[in-house]
């Protein structure tokens, strides 16, 4: 009964408006991606939109919620900012706090992170031997917060059947209905 | 509207867009208020130690220790777009090695308007007063600054500096003794 | 099963009364929210206001209530062209009965 209905839409399309439909579908992601590459752009942030995925910074941040970063050179990094930084090693970048920052004469810059939630700091995380981040290691700072919109990736990340049915669901919806 | 499960979902579509429009209105009635508020810290007890940091380069460096007092009200701070404070005591200094130093002595999470008097008497650091060297022997002007990050239901993210702050000398001559 | 949800309809006055009775429940609660949360100075209190209006509304307009249902469309009678098609179309109605009632059956 529903496949039936959703097909007729399709049937009572010409070659033409089948082609629209694909055309539009493409507009959509490719808008999607023109965003993202925007954001980038006027964020100075590798990463502008990052969902945290660990405990460490609970309670400011939980599981799924979204943060928004910016990474402007000419604002310096100092401590009580909250950075994510990427380590050597490790896939996934870390959302965790500056706890201490020794800036030279010539603008270098190192520093020590922790996180609110852990007890120590966060020399154990970095790779071996190292016990400085400097500002090459830095994606951007967390100046946003909005709660909870980043569940969804989250489950699309950890339940990767989840992921292609939404994505099939959704490019089935935009290819089969009409505007 | 024909379907029950199409009724359900305009029905959840709209609920969650009046629910963006309540959070924005939230984050805009508290984007342009003041945060800051005056603060009196004061140190208590002084020692300066020079042993080898073995968390970090296992070189001889300072290594201080203080008491301090902090008095401040931060009640008026919370409202319903502050989620949590995050409030922190910094030392800021200057040293030939370094420019600049800042190092969190002493942080504190605060949820409730309940916790937000803070009255502490001769209490000891959190971390580690660790410098980057020895720089802090006869060292005449280290500044202890309190600062908070508000952690917003949605939006900003915003660090806020404290009025008033605390400015202390180290002794010329490391403690040997036990403390 | 999905037949059955699929089945559930209202008639169009009652879709479009439904839609708009919806609508009126969630500003409705969504404003009161907004209002008792900022006097009480608690986001949770606004959203959890909103969450009792979505309730409220997903109980009132989702199911088909009778109040929806008061204008059924008057469709035309079937027409009775020549006997021998209308014989034949009385054999197919007569069919598809079965064939419902089968379904219902199985599907109960």
């Amino acid at each position: 009964m529903e496949v039936v209905s959703l097909f007729d839409d399709v049937k009572r399309m010409n070659k033409r408006q089948f082609l629209y439909q694909v055309l539009s579908f493409g507009m959509i992601v490719s808008s999607a991606l023109m965003i993202w590459k925007g954001l980038m752009v006027v964020t100075g942030s590798e990463s502008p939109i990052v969902v945290v995925l660990s405990g460490s910074m609970e309670p400011a941040f939980h599981r799924g919620d979204l943060l928004f970063l910016t990474n402007y050179p000419e604002e310096p990094v100092r401590v009580g900012e909250i950075v994510v930084f990427k380590v050597a090693g490790r896939d996934i970048p870390i959302v965790h706090r500056v706890l201490k920052l020794h800036e030279k004469e010539n603008g270098t810059i190192k520093f020590l992170t922790k996180g609110d939630n852990n007890s120590v700091d966060d020399r154990g995380l970095y790779a071996a031997g190292q016990l400085w981040l400097t500002k090459d290691d830095v994606v951007g700072r967390a100046r946003g917060f909005l709660p909870y919109v980043g569940m969804v990736t989250i489950m699309m990340n950890e339940y990767p059947n989840f992921k292609i049915g939404v994505l099939a669901c959704l490019a089935f919806y935009v290819l089969i209905h009409r505007e | 509207m024909h379907s029950f499960l199409q009724r359900g979902n305009a029905l959840l579509a709209y609920t969650l867009s009046v629910l963006a429009c309540l959070t924005f209105a939230c984050f805009i009635s508290t984007v342009f208020l003041n945060y800051r508020t005056d603060v009196d810290i004061s140190t208590v007890r002084i020692v300066l130690k020079n042993i080898p940091d073995y968390s970090a380069s296992r070189e001889e460096n300072d290594l201080g220790f203080l008491t301090f007092d902090l008095q401040t009200d931060l009640k008026h701070l919370f409202n319903w777009n502050v989620k949590q404070l995050f409030v922190y005591l910094t030392a800021e200094y200057e040293t030939p090695n370094n420019k600049l130093n800042q190092v969190v002595l002493w942080d504190k999470i605060i949820l409730r308007e309940e916790n937000a008097k803070l009255d502490f008497k001769n209490i000891n650091t959190k971390y580690y007063f660790w410098d980057d060297g020895n720089g802090l022997k006869g060292n005449k002007n280290i500044t202890l600054t309190l600062s908070w990050n508000i952690i917003p239901n949605a939006g900003f993210l915003p660090n806020i500096f404290a009025q008033g702050s605390h400015s202390f000398k180290f002794p010329a001559e490391y403690t040997t003794s036990r403390i | 099963m999905f037949k059955f949800i699929d089945n559930w309809h209202m008639d169009f006055v009652g879709q479009a009364w439904a839609e708009k009775l919806s609508r009126i429940i969630i500003t409705l609660f969504g404003a009161i929210g907004l209002v008792y949360g900022y006097a009480l100075q608690q986001f949770s209190m606004t959203v959890y206001i909103l969450g009792a209006g979505f309730a409220l509304a997903s109980l009132l307009t989702i199911p088909p209530w009778p109040m929806y249902r008061k204008n059924p469309l008057n469709w035309q009678p079937v027409k009775n062209k020549d006997k021998d098609n209308s014989s034949k179309k009385a054999k197919k109605i007569s069919d598809y009965a079965l064939d419902e009632i089968s379904f219902n059956i199985s599907s109960y």
